[in-house]
């Protein structure tokens, strides 16, 4: 796929999201403007992009989607309940004729089919309501699309080196522009087109000065030209604007010649009444000095000198502040980093070896570099939650709809970031946990009432940072899990004896069982036993952790705990037996030294006695059954968290803190309990990096035990 | 001379390059070129025949595009180029 190609599919994503997010703004707080013309502009968007592509049946049919969203911008169509499903038909159907035209493969029938009826339901839509929007032909009509003022612009564009060999066609860019107002002239530069013995094909000579008519913004004019804005030299300014005009000149003096010989300079300001002085400037006679600024209303993807010439006056460019990169290049970056902290790992060592102190000096200062180098790459990588949390608006608002529920659905703590990666593979896991909690847990309308709730349910999906980690909360306020049920129906199934003692969080936990049910109906929502235990699954390969809190009647809450990345972490080294382990530094409390008399064992469990507090304590040598004899002058207890749970770790010597590049393990230990990942230190010894929840977990249910 | 081909884009023009400059070598007196089986082109293209006319009139030959469909005096317009291209010749 083309570098445009791959933009163009990102940026009609983002359009088909901004749109579903619109609809459902729109939904939970009813119609707004804003929301419209997010939407208007989502469809305006993609149909232009789409017909620089030559993706003819995108372009017709958003087309159409477009007309009735003017007309509704316009308040000539009502957005009614059934028109917002029909728009959010559509948003899906262009993300699949999207799919269809990027994968170069022909449209199933079952899509064609569904295009005809998309289209007669939007063409109804539009007929029904309004008489003057029925013309729905593909010619634009750019007076009915902007009836804001209007202004002439002066767009002067030049080509860069490269610009054919990006493969896009700037014809299909001026092919655009008459969607969004009217080109007057467009005059071609073509002073340096040389004879054919000294043209080079694929060299852009040729420029233009373009003027345009139209109510739209520099802002929307720069979009057209959103995918070859690095190919391109562009100006553009109120035509009525002579010091604009003069500056160009100056910049580009072939302009006065061209536009003289065409007299379309003045034509361009005969559309403005009160041009002054400006309206019969000879423009042979412009090219002179002045000192005015250039006007905020003016865009320049160049810096034009400034009049003196005394010396280049560069322009804030009024330019996006985010720039699309492919997430294999941060990859590959961040690999790097990894490898520069492993190697760093290494000089560090080395250095300790020497006694000289600029060594050390410099060692720490690279050392220190390297941590805000990481810190600064990882960042990269963290993406808020909230895009990826609107998007379950769509499926909560289509599950409560298909079960007959209302549901208040909200969203908490959407600033909150995290691993691309992880936000990507935790959108299936989500969807389905919202759709159990709406369709096991909330309970129909007169259940609610008969038990003194609320009409309408609640399900709150919110997310906030914790020691280290990303909690993710599902809750809802409807009947909980039934504990009893649960039990009964997994010793039914077998997975449990009848004698089996279980605690409720234990039994509770049985849901995640491969094939595990107790809904008595199966729905194409949930209830087919597929899906929990994948959720589970999904979880785990996360690195993440799933806890159940129910309180049987009044709700239920599922807590997702996520590490914060899974690429280099901040750890603690430390050394027990023969074996060094790396503990994330964000999950240790503290760190004591291991005392007999603050132990105690009860019941054949190892308990710590921190200041009067019982925690459970993990010989970790123990754990793994290492034999080995090292012998060391002291031992000590590193207490670590995770969630609400504590619990202490004995280990023999501390190194301390270290940038931690988790490497993963071969096949042979990926499952072992207790340990996530690896890393390799700067002596090239190996660390095993704890995974502190499994650890938790294991102590707390040996204690329940 | 007639351009034997359905499309005058970036794809095909350095070769049609080539054809051009080889007809300058030959005998493009009459300064006829038949585009009338070109059915596509592109702005690589226009800055082409935009360069063959330069090269005619330092021989003062004056170039007469024929063949023209709809197509090529749209895509001609939208480049703003009618004007140099067709306005005399046609």
């Amino acid at each position: 796929m083309s570098e445009e190609l791959e933009y163009f599919h990102e940026d009609a994503k983002d359009q088909l999201g901004f749109m579903e997010q619109a609809l459902m703004d729109i939904v939970e707080h009813g119609v707004n403007d804003e929301a419209i013309g997010a939407i208007f502009r989502a469809m305006h968007t993609i149909k232009g992009t789409a017909g620089m592509f030559d993706f003819n049946a995108i372009v017709a049919f958003t087309h159409i989607a477009e007309n009735l969203l003017d007309s509704v911008r316009q308040k000539k169509v009502s957005l009614t309940e059934a028109l917002i499903e029909l728009l959010l038909h559509t948003k899906d159907h262009v993300e699949e004729l999207i799919h269809a035209a990027i994968a170069d493969i022909p449209l199933s029938q079952n899509i064609l089919e569904r295009d005809e009826n998309l289209r007669r339901s939007l063409l109804d839509a539009l007929n029904t309501t309004s008489d003057s929007a029925s013309d729905i032909s593909i010619e634009h009509h750019p007076s009915e699309e902007f009836s804001e003022e209007e202004t002439v612009w002066h767009i002067s564009l030049r080509l860069k080196e490269d610009f054919f060999k990006t493969g896009m066609d700037i014809l299909s860019v001026f092919d655009f522009f008459g969607s969004m107002g009217e080109i007057i002239t467009i005059l071609p530069i073509t002073d340096t087109i040389p004879t054919l013995d000294s043209f080079d094909p694929l060299h852009p000579y040729i420029g233009f000065e373009i003027f345009f008519l139209s109510s739209a913004s520099i802002a929307d004019i720069k979009e057209i030209f959103e995918f070859v804005e690095e190919d391109i030299e562009l100006i553009i300014f109120s035509s009525d604007d002579t010091v604009q005009l003069k500056n160009l000149i100056i910049l580009r003096p072939e302009v006065a010649g061209a536009l003289e010989e065409a007299s379309l300079y003045r034509s361009a300001l005969a559309h403005d009444d009160d041009t002054g002085d400006g309206s019969d400037i000879p423009l042979t006679a412009i090219n002179e000095p002045s000192s005015q600024s250039i006007p905020s209303n003016t865009t320049q993807i160049i810096a034009i000198p400034n009049i003196k010439g005394e010396e280049s006056e560069k322009t804030i460019l009024p330019k996006s502040s985010f720039l699309r990169v492919d997430f294999q290049k941060i990859d590959v970056l961040i690999n790097q980093v990894s490898e520069m902290v492993i190697a760093n790992a290494k000089i560090a060592l080395i250095s300790e070896k020497y006694d000289d102190t600029d060594l050390e000096e410099t060692t720490a200062s690279l050392s220190e570099m390297l941590d805000n180098l990481r810190d600064a790459v990882m960042n990269i990588r963290m993406v808020q939650v909230e895009e990826s949390f609107a998007k379950l608006r769509r499926n909560v608002s289509d599950v409560a709809k298909k079960l007959g529920k209302s549901i208040d659905f909200s969203i908490a703590g959407g600033e909150t970031e995290l691993d691309k990666s992880v936000v990507e593979k935790l959108s299936d896991p989500l969807i389905h946990m919202l759709r159990n909690s709406i369709d096991h847990g909330i309970e129909n309308k007169e259940t609610r009432l008969a038990s003194g709730k609320s009409e309408q349910g609640s399900v709150v999906l919110r997310a906030y940072p914790d020691s280290g980690s990303i909690i993710i909360e599902i809750e809802d306020d409807g009947r909980g899990l039934n504990t009893q049920l649960i039990r009964n129906k997994a010793i039914e199934k077998g997975l449990i004896s009848a004698q089996d003692v279980l605690s409720d969080e234990m039994t509770n936990m049985l849901i995640f069982h491969p094939g595990f049910t107790t809904a008595e109906t199966i729905s194409d929502i949930s209830g087919r036993g597929v899906g929990m235990d994948v959720v589970k699954q999904n979880i785990d390969a996360l690195k993440g952790r799933i806890n159940i809190v129910n309180r049987i009647g009044e709700g239920c809450k599922f807590v997702i705990t996520l590490p914060l990345t899974l690429a280099i972490i901040d750890g603690f080294l430390v050394q027990a037996g023969s074996t060094k382990y790396i503990f994330p530094q964000d999950m240790i409390q503290e760190v004591v030294e291991f005392s007999q008399h603050s132990c105690v064992e009860i019941g054949g469990s190892l308990l710590l006695n921190l200041r009067g507090e019982l925690l459970p304590l993990l010989d970790i040598k123990h754990y793994f059954k290492d034999t080995e004899s090292v012998s060391f002058p002291r031992q000590n207890i590193v207490i670590v968290r995770y969630g609400s749970y504590q619990a202490g770790v004995i280990v023999d010597e501390l190194f301390g803190e270290q940038q931690t590049v988790v490497k993963p393990l071969g096949a042979l230990f990926r499952k072992v309990p207790g340990i996530s990942g690896g890393s390799i230190l700067g002596s090239g010894e190996i660390a095993l990096i704890f995974d502190i929840p499994a650890l938790i977990s294991y102590v707390i249910q040996n204690d329940k035990r | 001379m007639k351009l034997s081909i359905q499309s005058l884009t970036i794809q095909e023009v350095e070769k049609v390059h080539e054809t051009l400059m080889a007809w300058l070598l030959d005998d493009p007196s009459e300064g006829v070129l038949d585009l009338g089986s070109v059915e596509r082109i592109d702005m690589c293209g226009i800055q082409l025949l935009l360069s063959l006319k330069n090269s005619l009139n330092e021989m003062g030959i004056t170039l007469h595009l024929s063949g023209l469909s709809s197509y090529l005096v749209d895509s001609f317009n939208l480049s703003g180029c009618t004007p140099i291209l067709v306005s005399h010749n046609e």
